[in-house]
């Protein structure tokens, strides 16, 4: 028995509303760059399940590429924003998103 | 793709997604965070896409270390407490809209695919079919660790004004015992005089 792009689909909506869940949720930098990654993954899902499924495309199936290119940008984006947490972090000494609400240059 | 695999890899990727946002312990979260990587790995494998399956675990696991090894360097700092949930009701009515939307569509299409059954390894689509992608790609990830290390670098003037702060903040917290200790030593002395004076 073989799975069709449908409940590909339902599992990459799922996992997209996990990451909508904590990016709402969590008050911690930490957390909400956890919940980001969470959320870049569930096109990863999608794109290479309709692959798999050989649904949603007229030509030669590129899912893949665009799931690859969607990896490469969860790790981008993880990686930068985690420099900001830290550099966030060293000048607020939190890690409550709630801080960071008025950045501002520090007066020397 | 077979059943069976697609749903026990569902299964391990939606409990380990779940896990990643409601674990709130630095080092929780990242146990899950790995469990994330590797379980949307195995739903990679199930699908057939081993050389992205690699990728994919290679990439996440190698972001999470450095981001980890940040961590350990004092990036989060030791007071990094994990902070309580909060806006849960806002977070569940955007998931139970997000879910009614995307799987609503998507079971509203029902059989309506458009299946092409065309299958091509991605090696061979990357090489022949999206170079320029596959160099997009690379400039990206390229661009993001040049980035990191220039937003997440810590200047000597910078470090030397961190220690100024730490130096004073220890000075001040010093004070305030030694203000304390005063203040207690008075108040036995008069006890001690009025006690006396009886």
């Amino acid at each position: 028995m073989t799975v069709g792009p449908g409940p590909v689909a339902i599992l990459s909506g799922i996992v997209f509303a996990i990451g909508a869940f904590g990016l709402v949720t969590r008050r911690d930098a930490f957390g909400v760059l956890v919940s980001v990654a969470v959320l870049l993954l569930a096109p990863v899902i999608a794109f290479a399940g309709f692959t798999a499924a050989g649904g949603g495309s007229l030509g030669p199936p590129q899912g893949e590429v665009v799931a690859l290119a969607a990896v490469v940008v969860c790790a981008a984006e993880t990686l930068v924003g985690a420099s900001l947490v830290a550099l966030l972090r060293r000048r607020r000494e939190s890690l409550d998103t709630d801080d960071y609400v008025d950045v501002e240059a520090e007066p020397h | 793709m077979s059943a069976i695999g697609f749903y026990v890899a569902a299964v391990l990727v939606v409990v380990s997604c779940a896990a990643a946002v409601l674990l709130r312990g630095p080092r929780q979260s990242a146990v899950a965070v790995a469990a994330v990587a590797v379980s949307i790995g195995v739903f990679l494998v199930v699908a057939g896409e081993y050389l992205l399956a690699l990728l994919e675990v290679v990439l996440l696991l190698a972001t999470l270390g450095v981001v980890l090894e940040m961590a350990r360097r004092g990036g989060f700092g030791r007071r990094g407490r994990p902070v309580s949930l909060g806006r849960w009701p806002y977070g569940l009515g955007l998931a139970v809209l997000a879910v009614v939307v995307l799987d609503g569509a998507a079971l509203a299409g029902g059989g309506g695919w458009h299946l092409s059954g065309i299958k091509t390894a991605l090696s061979s689509v990357l090489h022949h079919e999206a170079p320029v992608t596959t160099g997009l790609l690379v400039v990206v990830g390229v661009a993001a660790v040049l980035v990191a290390l220039v937003i997440g670098r810590t200047s000597p003037d910078e470090a030397e004004q961190h220690e100024r702060r730490r130096a004073r903040q220890e000075r001040e917290e010093r004070m305030r015992r030694r203000r304390q200790d005063r203040a207690a030593a008075r108040r036995l002395r008069d006890t001690a005089r009025t006690g006396g004076g009886q």
